[in-house]
């Protein structure tokens, strides 16, 4: 049986709302289809060994946070580099996509940053916090999700997702979402793989693809009843 | 004479709203506030002691267990005793409890306060004691984060108030080094405490001076424990008043060697009795006199509304959507209870406060607490029952287990003829009046 591993990196630090939902949801899947999955959990005090992992996610958290996270990867960015270059996948969510720019401002101070798409990652003064309801040629279906956070992105504008109510890279900008490779970054927060289905069957479709699998479905999955009728009960409605 | 103004104006509305059979909690604040004077607070003149409780959760039970001991030692004691805990409350209390000329009528002002509006409701930081009862994961739609939570309480605290803080917390704890008059309170170990977090959704788990990941010596619930910095930079101990021996099942505890009266057997009882018994120390009230008020006089309470259905026993759990660590606390309840039981679980709101959709927060509430071999039947209500039900999937729990209600004309049906067992009900407010009108009905129809 193929083994999977999967880093939950700052499990403990990056988890504002209902992240790890994400790692429950690819552990799920990817057992379903018969792999066998380990997962390890890594934070600021442990060596982290990327050429050991296939799959690592970072949830989200506060920009005080991120900014401890970025401390601690600065250092092991040429690794991180060449994972993301090697095709593995590396999926980020919430205001953590701020430290993968080329620079992150906090509190007024210019770090570098992470390097892994072409922009600036910036903390601002208010929060944007608001349930959002996404459109991407990636996937023929609706995103749902929240966002809540405190930085913005400046340069940057191939956003994977076109944003039809909430906000995209920065205020009045309706794009959001970045692909390099297999980095994967969204402001989306919480249990993003949990609530669209869809979007999860893209991804392990995907990542099956590069072990020559194919993707089952999983019977009487319920969260697809819940992804439809959220949308049913709250897209396009102004009252609920 | 904007105060004079403020005064009457709201005694006045109040009257009327009280005539129309309304409560005027609120009104009557939002009319001073917006239209006379929004500043009229900080031109009271208060009483010796302005004691303000506040935090994430426990806060009304802390403050109704000090107004209790208060009174009994002969204080005459004016709090919210209804909930309401913002500014347009604490407007209409306040006002509606001063002469004329502005001068609060009684000995104590003793306010549950709304962590956000603490700021605005002591603007000039008037209060002369504060408890903070932990700072959690709480209405991510309203408070973005808990370091927001946290920067509004600190911006209300004066150089001269006396705080009393649960150490246990480590946020909370942190303003151990910030204030210099601060009195601290703890739970050691308890049987139920445990070494590693179920979940990854703990927060404050590193040092706040050198960020090196604390050492918990153990938790009780959520961030909530005892631990200690590696580098000795940071720690839980010592507190001032800590509880020991607490035995739920027996409604008992010691606090600081005394043997201490628990009105609930759960957990957040043990932290609002020492929270309480902590800030009646502080007044300078004598350990004998606060002892005889909370194991003599004792303070009725009881968890949840019980009804019942036929002969089976409903049990009304509280829990606050979008606050894990109260949701954790009634799940645990259910867990312990011994019987055979089954759960109704949902709502059609996920806040009464504001508008949210959010359900992120159902990935940080530890529903595996309910892969339970005792409970027969989970039973999913409200618009968010699918979200529900797949959560439920995630920790474990079997299909089978599983019922799924869409139309609550039939739940009271569907609870007699599929579910077993005592039923505990875990739904929010919303639903909550729903199911009580439903089983009235019902056993109004069985009695005729």
């Amino acid at each position: 049986m193929k083994t999977i591993r999967v880093a939950h990196l700052y499990y403990d630090l990056m988890n504002l709302y209902g992240d790890n939902g994400n790692i429950r949801a690819l552990v799920k899947q990817l057992e379903y289809q018969g792999l066998k999955v380990v997962v390890d959990f890594l934070s600021l005090e442990d060596i982290i060994d990327f050429a050991k992992y296939d799959i690592c996610y970072i949830g989200s958290g506060t920009a005080e946070n991120a900014k401890l996270v970025l401390d601690s990867l600065i250092s092991n960015k040429e690794s991180l580099q060449d994972y993301v270059k090697s095709n593995k996948y590396l999926i980020v969510t919430g205001d953590t996509v701020a430290i993968f720019g080329k620079k992150f401002i906090y509190q007024d101070n210019e770090y570098e940053g992470l390097d892994i798409a072409p922009y600036v990652g910036r903390q601002i003064e208010f929060r944007i916090i608001g349930e959002q309801f996404y459109t991407s040629d990636v996937i023929n279906k609706d995103i749902i999700g929240m966002q809540n956070r405190e930085t913005v992105i400046d340069n940057y504008e191939e956003g994977i997702f076109k944003v039809d109510v909430g906000t995209g890279f920065k205020p009045k900008m309706k794009v959001e979402g970045i692909r390099v490779n297999n980095f994967i970054g969204t402001y989306l927060l919480g249990p993003l793989l949990v609530r669209n289905p869809y979007l999860t069957e893209y991804l392990i479709k995907d990542i099956l693809n590069n072990y020559g699998m194919k993707y089952k479905k999983i019977k009487e999955d319920i969260s697809y009843t819940a992804y439809w009728t959220f949308l049913e009960n709250f897209k396009d409605k102004e009252n609920y | 004479m904007r105060l004079f103004l403020s005064v009457f104006v709201c005694k006045l509305v109040t009257k009327l709203c009280r005539l129309l059979g309304k409560k005027g909690g609120v009104f009557p604040g939002l009319i001073v506030h917006d239209y006379i004077d929004k500043h009229v607070l900080t031109k009271i003149k208060y009483p010796k002691y302005v004691i303000a409780v506040t935090g994430s959760s426990g806060k009304g039970s802390t403050t109704e267990l000090i107004a209790h001991i208060l009174r009994d030692n002969g204080l005459d004691v004016c709090y919210n005793e209804d909930d309401s805990n913002g500014i347009l409350a604490a407007m209409t209390l306040i006002l509606n409890n001063s002469t004329l000329s502005g001068k609060f009528k009684h000995d104590v002002l003793l306010l549950e306060c709304d962590e956000r509006h603490l700021k605005l409701i002591f603007e000039k930081k008037q209060m002369t004691h504060l408890v903070i009862t932990n700072i959690t994961r709480d209405q991510p739609g309203r408070n973005g984060t808990y370091e927001v939570v946290f920067k509004d309480i600190v911006e209300a605290i004066g150089n001269d108030t006396q705080l009393v803080i649960n150490a246990d917390d480590v946020k909370v704890n942190t303003l151990r080094d910030q204030f210099k008059n601060v009195v601290t309170y703890g739970v050691a170990k308890m049987p139920d405490s445990y070494k590693k977090p179920r979940l990854n959704c703990v927060d404050f788990q590193y040092c706040p001076k050198c960020h090196r990941k604390l050492n918990y010596n153990y938790y009780h619930y959520g961030h909530i424990g005892n631990y200690e910095c590696p580098n000795h930079d940071f720690s839980r101990n010592p507190v001032d008043y800590e509880a020991r021996k607490v035995n739920l099942k027996e409604h008992t505890m010691q606090i600081n060697g005394h043997d201490v009266y628990l009105n609930k057997d759960v957990i957040y009882a043990v932290y609002y009795t020492l929270a309480a018994y902590a800030l009646v120390r502080c007044l300078g009230f004598k350990e004998e006199d606060i002892l005889k008020s909370i194991n003599e006089h004792k303070m009725i309470t009881r968890r949840g509304k019980t009804y019942k259905l036929g002969k089976r026993n409903v049990i009304m759990l509280e829990s606050k959507n979008e606050n894990n660590l109260s949701y954790y606390q009634s799940l645990k309840y259910i867990k312990d209870s011994q019987e055979a039981k089954s759960v109704v679980l949902g709502f059609d709101n996920v806040s009464r406060r504001y508008k949210s959709i959010d359900l992120s927060w159902l990935y940080d509430v530890d529903f595996e607490l309910l892969d339970e071999p005792s409970i027969d039947k989970i039973i999913c209500i409200g618009r968010f029952r699918y979200d529900v039900a797949t959560r439920l999937s995630y920790a474990g729990i079997d299909r089978n287990k599983i019922i799924l209600v869409d139309d609550l004309d039939k739940i009271i049906d569907i609870i007699k003829t599929k579910s077993k067992g005592t039923i505990y009900t875990m739904v929010c407010f919303d639903m909550t009046e729903l199911l009580t009108k439903k089983i009235e009905e019902e056993n109004d129809n069985e009695n005729n």
